[in-house]
């Protein structure tokens, strides 16, 4: 593990891990399955910084990304916030630790109740864990839409009066509400106009030093995290299989898997460093993981060993921060 | 970024705007509405004509219409036009509460089969599927036929006025919620997904803030549609239990029990046969009609 | 598919045997019961007579008794006697239920006949005066209430012109002409009601099916546009059709109750309704039961239909 031991965690994790049971259509008719969505996570994400979650669709950014926020519950493993366990809760114990941690929905069209107000939308987590006055709520809502770069005006307004971009400013807003100290952003820019997508990451930055914001940053657009990101986790199938500070993964990435990533990026522009078709062979299914190293199957450099142990996150050539889960690092140039 | 207008666009004033287009529907909103007023007067022009709606004037049988009875009299010599006015009011409110009351049986079922699922939804959903698959007519004519009496209701209310109004009420919701629920889970399902309702998680939402401030306000529209197309249900069952003499209970007319002894009607007095069963068509049709435009004022995707 | 198939037909079963003891419940909620009736008709019976005849009838032991003991003989085959009828049960359904086929089967065939063509039309052209008055045609027919339209016509065709009897079947022996005179009333009025529900159903599954992509392939590929319609349209549109003509059999078995009542027509319904209103509690107890099965069964059958175009919702338990 990265020697943290000196620094403020605010969010902690060991061995997580997360299975879902789901029926999947096979020709003798349905059959149960079981998704490995998440397998052993071991994270420490420091208070203050942005650590960035990238990886292909069905990868279990995502899947992680709704533990950390308290929306799905691990099926093993610990996780911590603040230093106190968040796991076995029930759903009225983990209801205050909700002001804690807060999610940015990716989709600005359905995060939104379209009956609402925005100062319903705004004013609803107030109301939920405090006893304010609707006066004072109605003016903390115009604090937070102009933080987040709206006019106050807009309060009385409906989601649909707005654009795609304005309205992840209201779901940002709505984030603020209970000032929470670790903010998991799910793709917050990707269903954005890329023209607006900068002006939306601009203010993320902006509200990150003024509210002291932690940020979890989930996406597959690594141009986007080079903006952002503090440290980078590159995740496989369930699994992270880098971890270094962003500079160090994009100047001297050791994973097989996150070079080809990075080799799919002629530069580093906005919207160029799409995780797209980078690599041959079909995605992975969390269903059937492979043995072993789950990246095997489509790795140049596989060796049996690859095949036949799964690779622990360690310490890489590049030291304790940078972390590679490959048996052959160091190895390859 | 412009800033409209003061007034309000919230999303049912979209659909509003939406359902002017629909001039069927229109007419058919504005044909109910002064039938609604007509009847809400009906004790006026009892006054204004002079008559009364349960006066038997046994000498003046089935006569055409007059200046006094300008529709004529029914066979036991009471004014038509009065007892047509009286038996809306009745027809229509029958029909108004009952496909409330059974809507609102609907909606909560199917709230909550939808919101919790697994067991509770599986368990609510055979039981609706059960009832649907029951005769509807034959079952109500058994349940509008029990004797009260046996029931253990004490006397007054069994003898009273309102009962026949009450029970059938009661017996029209307890097989009409149906739709309503099958509908209302749907939507619910699909609610379900909308990220909003994992924020509204998110921000420590309990489970019944949930399901009554974020979906059942998105439920609403598709509610409105289906009661106004089951209110045209409802009458038609109304009158065929009135007219067969299990309904509303004479002196109280409605427009079904005026048609009761329509058979033997129809060989002298053809027109009294004609003008309850009119206006229960054109009613009903007006509702099928309206129902019709909210459905895709509210939500214009859905093709019907 | 084995399974769903037991799975759903023991539902069904589990449905009947409970209505089976609700109705069981209900009629005994019914007005009057035997012994009221002999009091009424004999005035000399004293209380301990009529007690004395409770006993002997089984009328005073609890109703979960009564019902078990009923169950056990209806299984048997012993179905009891009808008072109005003064035959046993069985012998009033049965020629009941051929009249009820008869004149469901004919209304059935002239609905779906007439509907099939009238939704395609309708379907093929969206938005046109055809559409528009299909689509008003079939409003007309769901929203006219089926009693009065029988007395419309029973007014029209009997009254003024007489041309057709008011009511009644034709006695046994009748040729063909005969039974036509006395079925096409109470015919046209279940088809004129059918007609309605079903074209929109025919319409809007057309609609749908025209929708997908093969259709503008197969526009492509230049087929002309009527033979597309007819042809790839109308054959996988059938298929949840199909579907819900199954299903409405079922209802439409308990809609033509008032249809047979008001032209006394001796079907399944005019019994239901006569016995209910005679309080003859053993054929009504029957007779609705017999409904109910023949509307499970409808049922039943609508969803192997559903089940047999689309496998998914077999197992995958309850899907949206």
């Amino acid at each position: 593990m990265t020697d943290l031991s000196n620094k403020d965690i605010i969010v902690s994790t060991r061995h997580l891990s997360k299975t879902f049971d789901t029926k999947v259509a096979t020709e003798k008719g349905w059959q149960q399955k079981t998704v490995k969505a998440v397998s052993d996570i071991s994270l420490d994400i420091v208070r203050g910084e942005t650590l960035a979650l990238v990886g292909e669709s069905g990868c279990g950014k995502t899947t992680l990304g709704r533990i950390l926020s308290l929306f799905y519950t691990p099926t093993a493993g610990e996780f911590t916030i603040n230093g106190e366990n968040v796991v076995g809760l029930k759903r009225k114990q983990i209801k205050p630790l909700r002001q804690h941690v807060q999610m940015i929905f990716q989709d600005p069209m359905s995060s939104l109740n379209p009956r609402h107000t925005v100062e319903g939308i705004l004013t609803e987590p107030m109301k939920i864990f405090g006893t304010a006055s609707a006066e004072e709520n109605r003016q903390k809502a115009g604090d937070l839409l102009e933080a987040a770069g709206l006019p106050r005006e807009d309060l009385r307004k409906y989601p649909h009066e707005f654009s795609g971009g304005q309205r992840q400013r209201i779901t940002i807003a709505r984030a603020l509400a209970l000032n929470p100290a670790f903010i998991v952003a799910d793709e917050p820019v990707s269903a954005l106009d890329v023209s607006v997508q900068s002006q939306i990451l601009n203010l993320m930055k902006d509200l990150r030093e003024e509210f002291n914001l932690t940020y979890l940053f989930i996406s597959h657009d690594l141009a986007v995290v080079h903006h952002l990101a503090d440290r980078v986790a590159v995740m496989y199938l369930g699994r992270i299989v880098e971890i270094a500070s962003r500079d160090s993964l994009f100047n001297n990435a050791v994973h097989p898997y996150t070079r080809a990533l990075l080799s799919s990026m002629p530069t580093i522009t906005p919207n160029k460093g799409k995780i797209g078709k980078v690599l041959q062979g079909d995605p992975p299914s969390p269903i059937d993981p492979p043995a072993g190293c789950p990246f095997n199957p489509r790795c140049a450099h596989a060796a049996d060993i690859c095949r036949q142990q799964i690779p622990a996150l360690e310490k890489s050539q590049y030291g304790e921060s940078h972390q590679v889960a490959c048996h052959l690092k160091g190895e390859l140039i | 970024m412009s800033t409209n207008s003061v007034r309000s666009n919230s999303p049912f004033l979209l659909a509003m705007r939406r359902f002017k287009r629909h001039k069927l529907a229109i007419a058919s909103l504005a044909l109910l509405l002064s039938m609604i007023a007509l009847v809400i007067l009906a004790p006026l022009f009892e006054q204004f004509l002079g008559v009364d709606a349960n006066h038997v004037d046994l000498f003046n049988q089935k006569s055409a219409p007059s200046a006094e009875h300008p529709f004529g009299t029914d066979e036991l010599g009471r004014d038509v036009l009065v007892r047509l006015m009286y038996g809306g009011r009745i027809s229509l409110f029958t029909g108004l509460i009952a496909a409330l009351a059974a809507a609102t049986i609907g909606t909560v079922v199917g709230l909550f089969a939808g919101y919790f699922g697994g067991r509770l939804d599986a368990l609510l959903m055979r039981f609706t599927d059960s009832v649907i698959a029951l005769p509807l007519l034959p079952l109500l004519i058994v349940l509008a036929a029990i004797d009260l009496n046996k029931l253990g209701l004490p006397a007054s209310v069994v003898e009273s006025e309102m009962v026949s109004f009450y029970r059938i009420i009661i017996i029209v919701a307890l097989v009409g919620w149906t739709t309503v629920a099958r509908l209302v889970r749907g939507a619910t399902l699909s609610l379900k997904q909308r990220e909003f309702v994992m924020a509204a998680e998110g921000v420590g939402a309990s489970h019944m803030h949930i399901m009554f401030k974020h979906i059942f306000p998105n439920l609403i529209s598709p509610i409105i549609v289906a009661v106004t197309l089951s209110v045209g249900n409802v009458i038609l069952l109304e009158s065929v239990l009135s007219f067969m003499g299990l309904g509303i209970q004479p002196p109280m007319p409605s427009w079904g029990n005026m048609l009761t002894n329509a058979q033997e009607l129809i060989w002298d007095a053809p027109m009294l046969a004609v003008y309850p069963g009119l206006l229960i068509f054109v009613t009903v049709i007006s509702f099928n009609f309206l129902g019709d435009g909210l459905q895709d004022a509210f939500d214009p995707k859905a093709e019907v | 598919m084995k399974r769903f198939l037991l799975m759903r037909g023991l539902q069904s079963l589990v449905v009947l045997a409970v209505m089976s003891f609700v109705i069981y419940g209900l009629i005994g909620l019914m007005p009057g019961d035997p012994i009221d009736l002999m009091i009424s008709s004999d005035p000399k019976m004293t209380a301990a007579d009529a007690a004395r005849l409770r006993t002997l009838y089984g009328l005073d032991i609890p109703l979960y008794e009564r019902y078990w003991n009923w169950l056990l003989s209806a299984l048997s085959g012993d179905l009891g006697y009808s008072r109005l009828f003064g035959q046993p049960v069985l012998d009033v359904l049965f020629p009941a239920l051929r009249n009820s086929l008869m004149l469901l089967g004919t209304a059935f065939f002239m609905a779906v006949v007439i509907a099939i063509p009238l939704g395609t039309l309708a379907a093929a052209k969206p938005r046109s005066a055809t559409d528009y008055s299909v689509n008003l045609l079939a409003f007309a027919g769901i929203s006219i209430p089926s009693f009065w339209l029988a007395l419309m016509l029973i007014m029209f065709f009997s009254v003024t012109l007489g041309w057709l009897p008011a009511g009644g079947i034709a006695p046994d022996g009748s040729g063909f002409v005969e039974n036509l005179r006395y079925i096409v009333l109470p015919a046209i009025t279940l088809t004129i009601v059918s007609i309605g529900s079903y074209s929109r159903y025919v319409r809007s599954s057309m609609l749908e099916v025209l929708r997908q992509d093969y259709i503008r392939t197969a526009k492509a590929k230049g087929a002309s546009g009527r033979r597309i319609v007819w042809m790839h349209g109308l054959r996988n549109a059938m298929i949840p059709v199909v579907t819900i003509l199954a299903l409405d059999f079922g209802f439409l078995f308990s809609g033509a109750l008032v249809t047979e009542t008001i032209y006394s027509w001796p079907g399944m319904g005019k019994l239901i309704f006569d016995a209910v209103m005679g309080n003859d509690f053993n054929l009504a107890l029957v007779a609705l039961l017999f409904a109910t099965a023949v509307t499970l069964l409808g049922n039943l059958l609508a969803d192997l239909c559903y089940a047999w175009l689309d496998p998914r919702i077999v197992v995958g338990g309850d899907e949206t």
